[in-house]
């Protein structure tokens, strides 16, 4: 197979053309730290206040043996 | 700290029959003597002909659905810029889709300075008192509660409200407000319900209904009027803002 040089010298042309355009950059260098480590020490909100109290339904009454306070 | 503004008075649904209807309408009634404006908010979904709170002040109440996604939110609708207090009657079967609203919303809207009394009402009927208690172990401490001991008899045994385990661990738990709603005569109880009547109506001789104008039943119109208030006072601080 015959190359025209001209022909290599549009390849190499364009491919370090390409190259250049999609080089990796670094973003800037940020001070993220400074806001990830009061996240990582930011207390968790509870899900869920405590039960104070618990009912199943369908739990039968249970009268007290002293009556109650009435 | 939260200026608390507002508040949702809200009966307890469950148990059917126990006079929850009868304890709102007695509880406006008190709201509009001590001319403070309120929102009636209709919040039981049954389609009954009579004696759901539409049937007594009919024109002033609102229906709502709070078996929709946004049903509750109507709390919020409702007191944003109108009466300080929405005083809404719960159906029968409301406390899942009730506590699910709690469970999601209560926190925001307790921020904006809105709080809420549950009222119970119990009778005899053990039942009554499971109904209230089976709220109370899903609302928790999101609510004031009030609980109100309606005789429907005379003299009324309460033994499964004061003598039974779960009741006592509730009330110290929680210390509820605790009103007493006397037996009132059939005689007249039984018209109000059938007519949409308030006491305040019969009390003031401005029931249409004849049987109603009799002197006796003014009369004791008049007397149970004087004692729910009464009551509603000892308890004012948990019905206002």
């Amino acid at each position: 197979m015959y190359v025209a040089p001209s022909t290599l010298h549009s390849f190499v042309k364009v491919r370090a053309k390409h190259r250049k355009r999609s080089q990796f950059e670094l973003p800037p260098a940020l001070p993220v730290m400074d806001h990830v480590a009061p996240l990582k020490t930011k207390p968790v909100a509870r899900s869920a206040k405590p039960v104070r109290f618990v009912f199943r339904e369908n739990e039968p009454l249970t009268l007290t043996s002293s009556g109650g306070d009435q | 700290m939260t200026a608390f503004t507002k508040r949702v008075v809200f009966t307890m649904g469950g148990k059917g029959g126990v006079g929850k209807t009868g304890v709102t309408v007695a509880l406006a009634e008190w709201f509009g003597v001590n001319e403070i404006p309120i929102t009636l908010l209709d919040l039981d979904t049954e389609n009954k002909a009579r004696g759901f709170l539409k049937h007594f002040f009919n024109g002033t109440v609102t229906k709502v659905n709070i078996h929709t996604p946004a049903g509750l939110d109507a709390f919020v609708d409702h007191l944003d810029g109108g009466a300080p207090i929405i005083l809404a009657d719960m159906g029968a079967g409301a406390g899942r889709a009730a506590a699910d609203w709690f469970e999601s919303m209560h926190e925001d809207v307790a921020e904006t300075g809105v709080r809420f009394t549950a009222v119970g009402v119990i009778t005899p009927d053990p039942a009554s008192v499971e109904s209230l208690l089976a709220w109370a172990s899903r609302l928790q401490d999101r609510v004031e509660y009030v609980v109100v001991e309606n005789a429907t008899s005379a003299p009324a045994d309460f033994t499964y409200w004061r003598s039974t385990e779960q009741a006592i661990r509730f009330r110290e738990a929680f210390a509820p407000q605790i009103l007493q709603m006397e037996f009132r005569l059939a005689e007249l109880e039984n018209p109000l319900r059938q007519h949409g009547i308030q006491l305040g109506q019969v009390a003031d001789r401005k029931a249409v209904v004849e049987e109603l104008k009799r002197a006796s039943l003014v009369m004791r119109a008049h007397s149970y009027r004087r004692r729910i208030f009464s009551e509603f006072d000892r308890a004012r601080q948990v019905f206002l803002p």
